[in-house]
């Protein structure tokens, strides 16, 4: 690039606007995608020339029905139904790896990415108690409404929830994990705004022993994190106990101050 | 993701027009020559085209629109003075066109579920932060201030293959380009 012609009292403007331009990100696996779509079609065209016209619309439509039109959570969850069934929270991977693979580069693209997260769990009856629990920068736990799932993301692996996952020792650190098992039983009505942001408010209810355990989550509409959850233990009207606790997600700036 | 901070390699302009008319050529009938025109052209089409909308998500779908387009008008292209670039470039920047368009029809859920693109955030804030310097100093560009610009510096394009894209002479985007990095300097108060 020469700019060397620029006056001088432009030339720095320039310098930095290029380097602004220049830190643009690109995500190869949507170019490596987009690159073998073109190769396919361009292959298809050529070897039939007579039905260009025909075919002009199509290659474009399914491009907008998958990315243009379709929001990206659907986007991934078309990847999901795939192949999910072979992804276990015990940690076998299918055998087919390379679907997996592929599977793991659509879903690190298209799911939130969050790098670190605290929960800090408060008793609200009783003696007022706390845990911390910390995910590892490469964990990532992801939970959609759309397609009602939950996933977790370990260390280059994705693993779907089951209700399989054992108790941890701050009993809701896995509940929401475990909620999406549960949301084809559960009701999903518009939440409260937290933080400014739409949520659904995801109840459903368990009838144990005569005691009745109701878990509420509210999700972050536009990106499934559970943004707050409650779950009271009743025995008729009477409460016999409830837990609270508030899901902070944050930045790597955050931890580290 | 790639951070893509590679510049472009000190080239010959005659050789530029060369490799790529060649390439052209060769693309309307060999897949494979499309694939080099796609490698040389697609980070530049995305920075473009990034800067105009001012996200990932849809700069990705745009570029798909573009070179879909280019492969289906390449049985047509004629290769120029100044190569493949104005060509492909005319077209990018009516695609980003027919986005604004319809973007004003745009149902209002879509933006919604859009936002869970940029639920992440590590992405966001970084993105934000260099979206905001940016963006802020191109909205005081008019038009063709911001597209000479986008196409010099985020597009990494020379002033003749800007010229032929925008159908002026060379001069006059050299003044154009003068005149927006003026502005942008007295936005970004430069010193």
């Amino acid at each position: 690039m020469n700019d060397l012609d620029l006056d001088s009292d432009v030339r720095f403007t320039a310098q930095r606007v290029a380097e602004l331009n220049r830190r643009v990100q690109i995500d190869p696996q949507h170019k490596a995608r987009l690159r073998e779509e073109l190769l396919r079609r361009h292959q298809e065209l050529t070897t039939n020339k007579t039905q260009r016209k025909v075919g002009m619309l199509q290659p474009l439509a399914r491009l907008k029905r998958l990315t243009l039109v379709a929001p990206p959570a659907l986007a991934a969850a078309f990847v999901f139904s795939m192949l999910l069934w072979s992804l276990q929270v015990t940690g076998h991977q299918s055998t087919q790896t390379a679907e997996a693979a592929r599977i793991t580069a659509a879903l690190a693209r298209t799911v939130p990415t969050v790098t670190g997260w605290q929960l800090v769990q408060s008793q609200q009856q009783g003696s007022a108690t706390a845990c911390t629990w910390k995910l590892h920068p490469d964990q990532r736990l992801y939970l959609s409404t759309k397609n009602r799932q939950a996933y977790f993301y370990s260390h280059g692996m994705w693993y779907r929830i089951t209700t399989d996952q054992s108790g941890p020792s701050c009993p809701l650190q896995w509940t929401f994990a475990i909620l999406a098992s549960r949301l084809s039983h559960a009701q999903i009505t518009p939440g409260v705004p937290i933080h400014g942001r739409a949520t659904d408010k995801i109840v459903y209810e368990m009838h144990t022993g005569g005691a009745t355990l109701v878990t509420t989550a509210w999700v972050n509409r536009a990106s499934g994190l559970v943004l707050r959850m409650s779950r009271v233990k009743r025995v008729g009207s009477r409460t016999i106990w409830q837990y609270g606790a508030s899901y902070r997600y944050l930045t790597p700036r955050s931890i580290r101050q | 993701m790639e951070d893509a901070l590679e510049d472009r390699a000190f080239i010959h302009q005659s050789d530029v027009e060369a490799n790529d008319a060649h390439i052209a050529e060769a693309a309307k009938s060999d897949p494979r020559a499309f694939g080099e025109l796609y490698e040389l052209y697609y980070t530049r089409v995305y920075r473009y085209v990034y800067h105009r909308v001012g996200n990932n998500h849809d700069a990705e779908d745009i570029t798909a629109v573009v070179f879909m387009k280019a492969l289906e008008a390449i049985p047509s292209y004629q290769s120029g003075r100044n190569g493949f670039a104005p060509w492909v470039f005319r077209i990018t920047r009516n695609t980003v066109v027919d986005y604004y368009r319809r973007q004003r029809k745009q149902d209002p859920l879509d933006e919604i579920e859009h936002e869970a693109d940029v639920a992440d955030p590590v992405s966001d804030a970084l993105e934000s932060e260099r979206r905001e310097e940016l963006h802020r100093v191109i909205q005081c560009l008019s038009a063709d201030q911001r597209d000479v610009v986008l196409m010099r510096y985020a597009a990494d394009l020379t002033f003749a293959e800007i010229a032929d894209s925008m159908k002026k002479s060379e001069a006059a985007v050299r003044m154009v380009l003068h005149r927006g990095l003026r502005k942008m300097k007295a936005v970004m108060n430069d010193e």
